[in-house]
């Protein structure tokens, strides 16, 4: 392996180890001494390798070059490292005992899946409770892109990694170089977090809460600090707060940039922000008026909003447990729908995303076009810019191997865990998404306690995998990626 | 525009005089066994539609010269739609009282060789038994296909015209003519039909019962006549024949055509061939194996025997139960239900994604992965050593996705008409892949107890699984029905 990527991994230790000093400060303000140990200890195993490991490889920074190979190795490695090392200090505190069940966790934190292991999300400390938070908000807007935002002199084309790391297929540059863009993109992302803090403390929610909500949020994550989830504070104004920032995050960020120009027009006309609002459309207006009918719901008002929360809930992938929810089967296919469908591109949710659905409707078009013709000139556009061919295989391509995995985890979880095939395709669903509930007994719950360690292993690979959009992660598995002069 | 009109109007025709004659069996089994309303009502149905054909075929004759693929598609799904509708006649007159949307959805499944029924198979008087199973045998092939031989000059026009309505993408071996690829596959069918009826009456089935699981069973319809579909009480013969016929009809015509032509050795190399013998073997024994574990051992010779005659049902997408296969663990339930995603070979009877698409995907998905080391890399990607075009790739990754979007849609129809999440999605996948019945349902194919609006959905899944989705599709495209460009 390259020395330099060696050195890359010393100094994202030390970032990871970094991190941990929050929850060491609200450790420390809530008197949880214990705690506070616990991550003095975690943030010790972090730095000392990470260190070790820097100072090692530190001659080796200059004289070697970094190929695209490096940067999905950078990526996808640093993914799985911060989910083991980001796991210590569930162990170290005791909240659990199996560390492949904090593994778990953390990864499920980090790729803003949202599904927990704990039953009893009040009984873990406030720093835990913040930790987990905290993994959310940084895998939101990916860790990697951060750190070469906030490094632009290591040398590795930033560009390269976000097409590894952030989601979508097609990245709009803002700047000349992208790791300014990646800064502009973080200090939407830090100023809509602060916004959205302010605003739930308004609501009624203590410092802490409010903090911890609007980590998840803007993340999409969906970790919450009660058992209930949003349903513990019960106030419809904090639902509608955390709808509006849901709604948000699951928008392209690069739109922000847009409307801060006052590029109004650009907005409206931006295709797949159009594709977004009409599927929160037709999502609300489906589920409401299937809830109206069938007398599940009393008032029109009443069905109409929860059913635009729902649907903002499951399509920005955010996925909070909204309480004791049974929805009937039509409604719950839509949501399965959204699910997948996932938010837009360069936003912070998951799953396949609505530009490469959209895509894949043009080429539809487009195929039965040309069928009927014989043949036609291919002129499909996105924005006003012709598609690339080799774009739309791609996306074609990573619908195909959406379903793959996902049948294939399904498999392996049938098989190890047993249980009943739809549940577990469901929650493979859920985890591929980054959503986290999973539609349990058709019930929303985000447990995913199991007792197989083959299951808890491929839903944390299939999170990660998700939240990377599979191929940078499939990579590292590929022969010619392990042998670049293999045919 | 004349032109076209008359072409479309000819094979129409045409196709309404086939389905006068195949009529004429089941009319004579009404007859004989004084089922006087149904008889009567076929009577008048036989004379007029070979009268109507007759006098269409002669005189809407047409030179096609240079037309636009639409009218192809034109022809294919007006015909399919015309004669399914024209199907539900004798059901709607025999006396029994159906409704229109039971008869809809009979004659939907017979002819997509689905082999789900809305009407129990043994309510259905003897004609209508042996009207189903032609209406099998003629989906099986396709009407198109069945049609062409009335049109011995259209070499090439024949051959586009039955692309539109093949299962799976074109990929007939090319070493021979199409007129004589086609002679051969009508040959084939009928033979493989007819060696079937002689070895079941061997094996001792009645006439009766053996002709009608032959027509059904070479169409890999799955055997409603035979106790709704569940044989698993059978002599062991008699399930080993059937197995081994629907596995034959699942695979690709190409590859008996290659044999006779003294090829088959390049059918070791096909690749399409291979994945599918491995899938079956591998799925085989991974299902055995687990059933053996929870079973905790008990008789492993029986079970593989079982497992395999149950997987190749699958496979085929005839979809009979031979084995007690709901008792099978959610492992296996999970593999099954991809095998049956993939379903047959591509150009044979059964229905599916097909294995060619399937090969072609993994072949492509390697070469993604490969381009992502090596962006700037020029590959091609060999199927069955030669050069696949880029845009058969494209189009097949397409079908693929869009395969599994319809698979969703149907099945979020289906909810709304109250099922409930998991039978939702098994009955839109057991209709569009036109497997029948759905895994795992207890009461087999028969859905008699939805109501209509389900019924529609599963019809209009059933013909989209049928004709591969875009003829369909494009019945709700403007572009279809006007002449320009836009």
């Amino acid at each position: 392996m390259n020395k330099r990527v060696l050195h890359f991994f010393g100094i994202f230790l030390v970032f990871i180890g970094g991190c941990q000093c929050i929850p060491l400060i609200f450790a420390l303000a809530f008197g949880e001494y214990r705690e506070a140990g616990a991550f003095l200890i975690s943030i010790a195993i972090c730095l000392v390798p990470g260190i070790a490991v820097r100072t090692c490889f530190r001659t080796a920074v200059s004289d070697e070059k970094l190929g695209l190979r490096d940067s999905y190795c950078i990526v996808a490695v640093s993914w799985i490292l911060a989910s083991i090392f980001g796991a210590l200090p569930f162990m170290l505190t005791g909240v659990t005992d199996d560390y492949f069940l904090a593994f778990f966790e953390t990864a499920s934190g980090f790729s803003t899946t949202g599904a927990t292991i704990f039953p009893q999300v009040e009984a873990l400390p406030h720093c835990i409770l913040i930790w987990r938070a905290l993994t959310q908000w940084l895998g939101g807007m990916g860790m990697i892109v951060l750190f070469f935002a906030l490094l632009p002199k290591f040398g590795v084309k930033a560009s390269r990694i976000s097409n590894a790391e952030t989601p979508g297929p097609i990245q709009r540059k803002l700047t000349s170089h992208y790791a300014n863009t990646a800064q502009y993109f973080y200090y939407a992302y830090i100023i809509l977090t602060i916004v959205l803090a302010v605003l739930l403390k308004i609501g009624g929610m203590s410092f802490f809460d409010a903090i911890a909500h609007a980590l998840t949020t803007l993340a999409t994550g969906g970790f919450s600090t009660h058992t209930g989830g949003l349903s513990y504070f019960d106030s419809s104004y904090i639902y509608c707060v955390i709808g509006i920032f849901a709604f948000i995050a699951g928008t392209n960020f690069a739109l922000f940039f847009d409307l801060l120009a006052g590029k109004f027009k650009s907005i409206i006309k931006d295709e797949e922000f159009r594709f977004y609002l009409l599927i929160i459309l037709c999502s609300t207006l489906l589920i409401s008026s299937y809830l109206k009918a069938t007398g599940a719901m009393d008032s029109f008002f009443s069905s109409l909003s929860s059913a635009l929360f729902v649907t903002l809930n499951t399509l920005s992938t955010l996925g909070f447990e909204v309480g004791n929810f049974t929805m009937p089967p039509f409604c719950l296919f839509i949501l399965i729908f959204l699910m997948m469908i996932g938010g837009c591109s360069s936003s912070t949710s998951g799953g396949i995303k609505v530009s490469r659905l959209l895509m894949l409707f043009k080429a539809v078009k487009k195929e039965i076009r040309q069928r009927i013709y014989g043949t036609v000139t291919d002129n499909t556009k996105y924005n006003n810019k012709k598609i690339d061919k080799n774009n739309v295989d791609y996306i074609l391509s990573f619908t195909i191997l959406f379903t793959v995995v996902v049948g294939i985890a399904t498999i392996i979880i049938s098989a190890f865990g047993g249980g009943d095939v739809l549940n577990n395709l469901l929650s493979v669903l859920s985890c591929i998404g980054n959503q986290g509930p999973s539609f349990d007994n058709f019930g929303l719950t985000c447990n995913y306690f199991t007792d197989s360690r083959i299951c808890i292993i491929t839903y944390t690979f299939v999170m990660i995998a998700g939240r990377l959009e599979i191929a940078t992660f499939l990579v590292l598995f590929s022969s010619h990626f392990w042998n670049p002069n293999k045919a | 525009m004349k032109v076209n009109r008359n072409f479309i109007f000819n094979i129409i025709s045409i196709a309404i005089m086939i389905y006068g004659i195949s009529m004429v069996p089941s009319l004579v089994m009404a007859y004989r066994y004084n089922e006087n309303e149904l008889s009567s009502s076929m009577f008048i149905i036989v004379i007029s539609c070979i009268t109507a054909g007759v006098l269409g075929y002669k005189y809407l004759s047409s030179r096609l010269t240079d037309v636009q693929t639409r009218i192809y598609y034109i022809t294919t799904i007006i015909t399919w739609v015309l004669l399914i509708l024209l199907s539900t006649i004798p059901y709607l007159t025999c006396g029994r009282g159906y409704s229109f949307i039971d008869c809809l959805f009979e004659s939907t499944a017979s002819w997509t060789t689905t082999g789900a029924c809305a009407i129990a198979n043994s309510d259905l008087p003897l004609g209508l038994k042996l009207w189903r199973a032609s209406c099998n045998w003629m989906g099986g092939i396709g009407i198109i296909l069945l049609t062409l031989a009335f049109l011995p000059r259209m070499q090439f026009i024949g051959q586009r015209l039955a692309s539109t309505e093949i299962r799976g993408p074109n990929f007939l071996m090319s070493t021979i003519t199409f007129r004589k690829a086609y002679r051969r596959i009508l040959m084939l069918y009928s033979a493989s039909t007819l060696l079937q009826y002689v070895l079941l009456r061997f094996a001792g089935m009645t006439r009766f019962m053996s002709l009608l699981t032959a027509l059904s069973n070479t169409s890999t319809s799955g055997l409603q006549h035979l106790n709704g579909g569940i044989i698993v009480a059978l002599s062991a013969k008699i399930k080993i024949i059937i197995t081994v016929f629907a596995f034959l009809s699942s695979l690709n015509v190409g590859f008996f055509i290659a044999a006779l032509a003294g090829k088959g050795r390049r059918l070791i190399k096909n690749s399409e061939l291979n994945l599918y013998t491995v899938e079956l073997v591998l799925v085989t024994l991974l299902i055995t194996v687990s059933t053996t574990i929870t079973n905790g051992g008990g008789k492993v010779l029986s079970t593989l025997g079982n497992t395999l005659m149950q997987v190749i049902s699958f496979i085929s997408t005839a979809g009979y139960i031979v084995a007690p296969c709901n008792e099978w663990n959610s492992f296996s339930i999970s593999l099954v239900t991809i095998v049956v995603f993939i379903g047959a070979c591509a150009i044979s009877t059964g229905g599916g994604i097909k294995m060619s698409r399937a090969v072609y995907a993994i072949k492509t998905l390697s070469h993604n992965v490969y381009s992502l080391v090596h962006p700037h890399s020029i590959k091609t990607i060999y199927y069955n050593d030669e050069p696949a075009r880029s845009e058969d790739i494209t189009e097949t990754k397409l079908y693929i996705s869009l395969f599994l979007l319809i698979y969703i849609c149907g099945s979020m129809l289906l909810a709304l008409d109250g099922y409930d999440v998991y039978s939702a999605l098994n009955y839109s996948q057991a209709m569009l892949t036109n497997l029948g019945t759905p895994i795992l349902a207890q009461s087999g194919a028969v859905v008699s107890s939805t109501n209509g609006f389900a019924k529609v959905v599963m019809s209009f899944l059933m013909i989209c699984g049928r004709l591969e989705i875009y003829p369909v599709l494009m019945l709700f495209s403007v572009n279809l029905w006007t002449r320009k460009k836009k």
